[in-house]
């Protein structure tokens, strides 16, 4: 076993216990906690796969922005809203829940383990190739190389749609 | 690591994500569950564009 693998498996383990616990946990705060403890840990999977930019932004936008806003509006607003007081809760809901997860996860493992391997498939190699652009002029300019030549259509449907649900926003807390 | 590990995990993590949609009630954590399953779309991401070396994913 190799560091890396060792890395990976205590990744992959933290990152799922964590995860579970954001659907577990009774309290709003400790499932807010927990996902940003899962962020994190896939923020260190980006640090490994040698996406050093994917994982400084992951950290300062989702666990520093979004999740704080989360944090937010648990304090205010929903903190005391557990799942049990509701009352429209269908009874076998969990059992129902529980056997779609395992049809989706036995779905998903039997394309990964069946489906045309991409290993074969073209590797980019050369001037255009990722790493050569890393190596060449950083990693902050390979991605903005990437997000504002190849795909500068859908960074500018992006900010159309980020503009539509702020107006939405601000319609909706308006009447409230 | 082979590029199916990462998968593997991201598939594990896009489960977790849809079973929490499926059994909570409470808004907030639906909305959670769903960033979490957002973000094993972009592991998933990362690791192909990191397998095929190409920013293109």
């Amino acid at each position: 076993m190799t560091v890396v693998q060792i890395s990976f498996f205590v990744l992959a383990v933290a990152s799922v216990a964590s995860a579970l616990g954001v659907i577990t946990f009774k309290n709003a705060v400790h499932c807010a906690l927990s996902l940003i403890l899962t962020l994190l840990f896939l923020a260190l999977f980006y640090l490994q796969l040698g996406a050093m930019f994917i994982a400084v932004v992951q950290i300062l936008i989702y666990a520093g922005a979004i999740m704080v806003l989360f944090l937010f509006v648990v304090t205010m607003l929903a903190s005391e809203a557990s799942d049990t007081q509701l009352a429209d809760r269908i009874p076998w809901q969990r059992w129902v829940a529980g056997i779609l997860g395992l049809v989706l996860v036995g779905a998903l493992s039997y394309l990964l383990f069946t489906g045309t391997s991409i290993d074969n498939r073209a590797v980019a190699t050369g001037a255009n190739s990722l790493s050569h652009v890393v190596n060449a002029q950083g990693n902050t300019e390979a991605f903005g190389q990437a997000l504002f030549h190849g795909f500068v259509y859908p960074f500018e449907v992006t900010s159309l749609l980020i503009i539509v649900a702020l107006l939405g926003a601000m319609v909706l807390g308006r009447k409230a | 690591m082979p590029l199916s590990a990462y998968l593997i995990v991201s598939a594990i993590l896009f489960t977790v994500g849809v079973v929490g949609v499926l059994i909570r009630r409470n808004p907030l954590i639906i909305f959670m569950s769903i960033e979490l399953m957002l973000n094993a779309v972009n592991l998933s991401f990362v690791a192909i564009s990191s397998k095929l070396d190409s920013a293109d994913g």
